[in-house]
């Protein structure tokens, strides 16, 4: 083929620049230096999360800055590398690689997105780079040995408490469930299944599921009405509940509906207005409208360095990771390995940054800085509180 | 049951008729062009956030906001073309395509920089409270969106049939030559077809918006009513709009006997079917093959 | 043209040396990005054989590519297969998938064509979901490094190497592929069916062969991927991914070897050296995406063949037919 030949020449300067762009920096270090301490993120900053991945860099960033202003921790400041993995495992391992061999990270934080986090635990693994905090609840992470540490109670724990508030306080046993059919859904709809099971003898009246970005859910209203379901746990995030109940309305059909953390944002009840006033959650952390010194540096923080964000659970939740990171930082001390970081998280205890909740360091087979949760209802357009923190029991998935 | 059913049918119509929309202003973009415009959904999703843009930040009233974005939109739609497509306009017809596709990121992550990526609702006037009739209920906001498509349907059906400019547009799809010894300005009718393709974009965006809520992502709607469009027949503007309500209705209905993944391919499954059986869809002409 | 030959024979040759000696000077993430690269040129090749040379245009590539993922994934890890042939299954499997794919899909052309194939992208993606007890579904599988005659690929340095082998013979193949009879016959349909059919081209033969080889490329691009990822989610094999495979060969430039390879660059390393850009990076990428094929509209090796014609007196203009299939 004559353009193979007379292109070989461009081949060999797109190689020669490739050669170049390859020869990176070869440093020994681990991300630390007198200096600075870096941190890695892969996050979706434009996919199908992007709301997400977007808001929980800024919340880090927002506390790193201010840290960082006010002289860093121990000497030194951090500083946080976030790359866009657009929710595509292949394209998270990339940015792995490249976190950890080119940019030297010392930890990866917050890592986003189930599907993607699976992708890199192996090599993050291998590479003996901790992942602290990743931005998925979903319970893997709790449980897969020293590299990886959770940090709020996962959606299995908290539909266990679902369950358990329903059937025991609401004496509701016709349950329904409706979940995203992604591995992110599953984890909570299948530790409902098994709670219901397990402890109560029963099970789901009806299992109605929808793809991510479905936008239409008349046939699961309907599917639901003819379940005769008085509740249903929704296994979704804030764009889901809005919708479905609306749908719901619209056939004559009103049960209580309920689900876990992603379902608790003002967005949803900007987006669903009247039909969603009733709805149950269960929080993990405080709202960001909260009183309090922690959330009144959150949105300090917020104000000063993200303007063009409005304080927003999904930035809180990429706030108080970096907070916890701050902490075990100070903990650690001026002598920095990722050894010494580790048992620094683990050896938090009731430790309150301000908002009266606690982080305790789960143990070995509960790697999470927190279990507790409570219910939360709409109430006159607010998210209320419903109930006292408390503490989540674990709830397996079979 | 039938209760239900019926239900289902005239929601699944509803987003049928955004489908159908969208297909139209694919259509109307290949017919006279032979361009397959990626950017069509993402025409959608930006003139949502500009009827945003101009009602929640301008506090512009509701329909004022409806005419400016389909003006806007129809700028934007001659601006895609005379940046993006007129450059290469001879070159094969997949460069056009990637160009489209191009456009298309552009548009998206341009959406992502300035809005953000968190979902906006926008509002609409028509109610979303049920309505009975009989054994259907549906809601006042799906009766608004299939009573307005039809109305911009019929309305350029008429400004084809009966106007000058229509019909001057007509005959460039049927031949380029032919209405240029007519003396029809091949290039403005270009213009105009991405115009009025971007306008009927516009309209969609924001008959969709307020049950989808607004994100920079909305634009992959677009391939949803891509395949309404070859279901119809992607030739025939009948066919792409019955496509379009076809598709709608049978997600639907599809979605309440099967789960959400069957539903998902339920219809891919029947284009299919229908292709093997009509490999130019429902309504469209065989192609001419020419020696 | 003796001094052409030479030039493009020496720089082939300065390219294989440099390729061949990377792993050594780069680190990891470059040695992993490149193996990708080949991955796709792999995809490339493929679907350029379907696409560009015979004409037919293909959404489902995405689909091909996650059967040859599965197929090698589940071969390895229900049937502990060695590596290589979960490695040639896969192929098969995927061969046997579009040839069988190629049949009813005789009777349509283009955009036609094209949903029916983006249709069978969509189809298999849940299918892979709702065959979770084999697939894992939306768990995601993991796979485990190939191995070979007791030698594990599990550094990234021994799956460039592998990864480079396996691209080179597959490039040489094609190219025996495209000089020879089929790539007449693949090109002479795509130019005009009626006038190949009327010099004794048996189209539907050359058309179903062609779905199959070029399914049989992807099939085997996904194994690779498989076991150099390691990971496979449903959700990736998405339709934006046949829709990128197809960026990636008329960026490149359809019907042409050189094309598929430049297009993968284009697809694989340029976002990677616009990783810095944060949000801007996919505004960028788009707008260097238009910009490009306006410029370039034959695609990266449309522009070098035309200018090594307008420059150098090499070759001829490129020419591809305006209409694909209608």
């Amino acid at each position: 083929m004559k353009g193979l030949r007379g292109g070989a020449v461009l081949i060999s300067v797109l190689v020669g620049l490739l050669v170049l762009f390859a020869s990176g920096p070869v440093r020994a270090e681990e991300g630390v230096t007198d200096k600075e301490v870096v941190v890695g993120a892969g996050l979706d900053l434009t996919g199908a999360v992007a709301n997400w991945g977007v808001n929980i860099k800024a919340g880090m960033e927002a506390l790193f800055n201010r840290v960082n202003e006010a002289g860093g921790i121990h000497g030194r400041k951090i500083r946080l590398i976030a790359y866009d993995h657009v929710y595509q495992p292949p394209k998270a391992v990339t940015n792995a690689k490249r976190l950890v061999e080119r940019d030297h990270v010392f930890v990866m934080m917050g890592h986003l997105g189930t599907p993607t986090t699976k992708a890199i635990k192996d090599y993050v693994e291998e590479k003996r780079v901790p992942n602290i905090f990743p931005a998925t609840l979903a319970s893997i992470w709790t449980t897969s040995g020293k590299w990886h540490v959770g940090d709020l109670a996962t959606y299995a724990d908290q539909t266990g408490l679902i369950i358990d508030y329903l059937v025991k306080e609401r004496k509701i046993r016709k349950i329904a469930s409706f979940y995203q059919d992604d591995e992110y859904g599953l984890d909570g709809h299948l530790a409902g299944k098994s709670r219901l099971k397990h402890q109560y003898d029963l099970a789901y009246v009806a299992e109605v599921d929808y793809k991510r970005a479905d936008i239409d859910f008349s046939s699961q209203a309907a599917k639901l009405k003819e379940s005769g379901a008085d509740a249903v746990i929704l296994q979704a995030v804030y764009r889901e509940p809005p919708r479905l109940a609306e749908q719901c309305a619209a056939i004559g059909y009103k049960p209580l509906f309920i689900g876990p953390s992603p379902i608790v944002l003002a967005k949803t009840i900007e987006l669903g207005g009247k039909h969603v006033e009733g709805l149950m959650g269960v929080e993990v952390y405080p709202l960001p409208t909260d009183p309090g010194p922690f959330l009144d540096q959150y949105r300090a923080d917020m104000a000063k360095y993200a303007p063009s964000l409005p304080i927003d659970t999904t930035n809180l939740y990429g706030y108080q990771k970096a907070a916890l990171f701050a902490e075990a930082l100070q903990r650690t001390g001026r002598s920095l390995t990722r050894d010494s970081v580790l048992r620094a998280i683990e050896s938090i205890k009731d430790w309150d940054p301000g908002w009266g909740l606690k982080y305790t360091y789960g143990g070995d087979n509960r790697r999470g800085m927190s279990n507790a949760g409570r219910l939360v209802v709409v109430k006159d357009g607010k998210w209320t509180k419903a109930s006292e923190w408390t503490e989540l029991k674990e709830v397996g998935r079979r | 049951m039938v209760e239900i059913l019926t239900s289902q049918v005239v929601s699944g119509l509803a987003t049928g008729c955004v489908y159908a929309l969208i297909a139209l202003g694919f259509v109307l973009i290949f017919k006279a062009t032979d361009v397959v415009n990626f950017a069509q959904g993402e025409f959608v999703m930006v003139s949502g956030f500009i009827s945003y843009t101009l009602l929640i930040r301008f506090g512009i009233p509701y329909w004022l906001v409806l005419v400016l974005t389909i003006v806007v939109s129809g700028f934007m739609g001659v601006l895609l073309e005379r940046v993006v497509v007129r450059p290469i306009m001879n070159a094969p017809i997949f460069s056009i395509v990637i160009a489209t596709i191009g456009a298309s990121i552009v548009l998206r992550s341009s959406a992502g920089i300035l809005y953000g990526y968190d979902v906006l609702p926008l509002p609409t006037i028509f109610s979303k409270d049920p309505i009975r009739l009989g054994i259907v209920s549906f809601t006042a906001m799906d009766a608004g969106v299939i009573g307005f498509s039809l109305v911009i349907m019929a309305a350029l059906y008429l400004f084809f049939k009966l106007t000058k400019t229509g019909t001057a547009m007509r005959a460039t799809a049927q031949s380029q030559t032919a209405a240029r010894l007519m003396g029809v300005s091949v290039p403005r009718i270009f213009s105009l077809t991405w115009a009025i393709s971007a306008g009927i974009g516009g309209v969609a965006g924001v008959l969709i918006a307020p049950i989808i809520y607004l994100d920079p992502n909305l634009g992959f709607i677009g391939v949803k009513a891509f395949a309404g469009a070859i279901l119809g027949g992607f030739g025939s503007i009948p066919g792409a709009i019955v496509g379009g309500m076809l598709l709608g209705i049978l997600e639907n209905l599809s979605g309440y006997f099967f789960n959400a993944g069957i539903k998902q391919v339920s219809t891919y499954i029947l284009l299919i079917l229908v292709l093997v059986v009509r490999p130019s869809g429902l309504f469209g002409a065989a192609p001419v093959r020419k020696v | 043209m003796p001094r052409r030959s030479r030039l493009g024979g020496a720089a082939l040759v300065a390219v294989a040396a440099i390729l061949l000696v990377l792993p050594n000077v780069a680190d990891n993430y470059v040695i992993y990005v490149m193996s990708r690269l080949f991955v796709y040129v792999l995809v490339a090749l493929g679907l350029n054989l379907l696409t560009g040379y015979t004409g037919q245009v293909s959404l489902g590539h995405a689909a091909f590519f996650a059967i040859g993922a599965y197929t090698a994934a589940v071969l390895a890890e229900r049937w502990h297969w060695p590596s290589v042939l979960c490695l040639v299954g896969a192929a098969l499997v995927s061969a046997a998938v579009g040839y069988l794919l190629g049949l009813p899909c005789l009777r349509l052309s283009g955009l036609y064509l094209a949903m029916a194939t983006l249709g069978f992208t969509l189809i298999v993606q849940e299918m892979l979901l709702q065959l979770s007890v084999i697939t894992h579904g939306s768990e995601g599988m993991k796979v485990q490094p190939a191995s070979f005659l007791g030698l594990t690929f599990h550094t990234d340095y021994r799956k460039y190497y592998l990864l480079f082998v396996v691209t080179v013979a597959m490039l040489l193949f094609a190219r025996n592929l495209v000089k020879g009879r089929a790539g007449r016959a693949f090109l002479a349909i795509r130019d005009n069916e009626r006038a190949a059919a009327a010099m004794g081209v048996n189209i539907a033969r050359y058309k179903t062969i062609a779905f199959a080889i070029s399914a049989l490329y992807t099939g085997l691009a996904g194994a690779l991927s498989a076991f150099i990822v390691g990971f496979l989610d449903p959700q990736e094999f998405s339709f934006f991914l046949s829709i990128q495979f197809i960026t990636i060969i008329i960026l490149g430039g359809l019907a042409s070897l050189l094309g598929s390879v430049l297009g993968a660059c284009f697809l694989i390393v340029l976002p990677e050296l616009l990783a810095g850009l944060d949000v801007w990076q996919a505004l960028v990428y788009g707008l260097i995406m238009v910009v490009t094929i306006i410029f370039m509209p034959f695609g990266l090796s449309g522009a070098l063949q035309r200018y090594a014609h307008r420059w150098f007196g090499i070759g001829v203009e490129p020419m591809i037919p305006r209409r694909l299939g209608h």
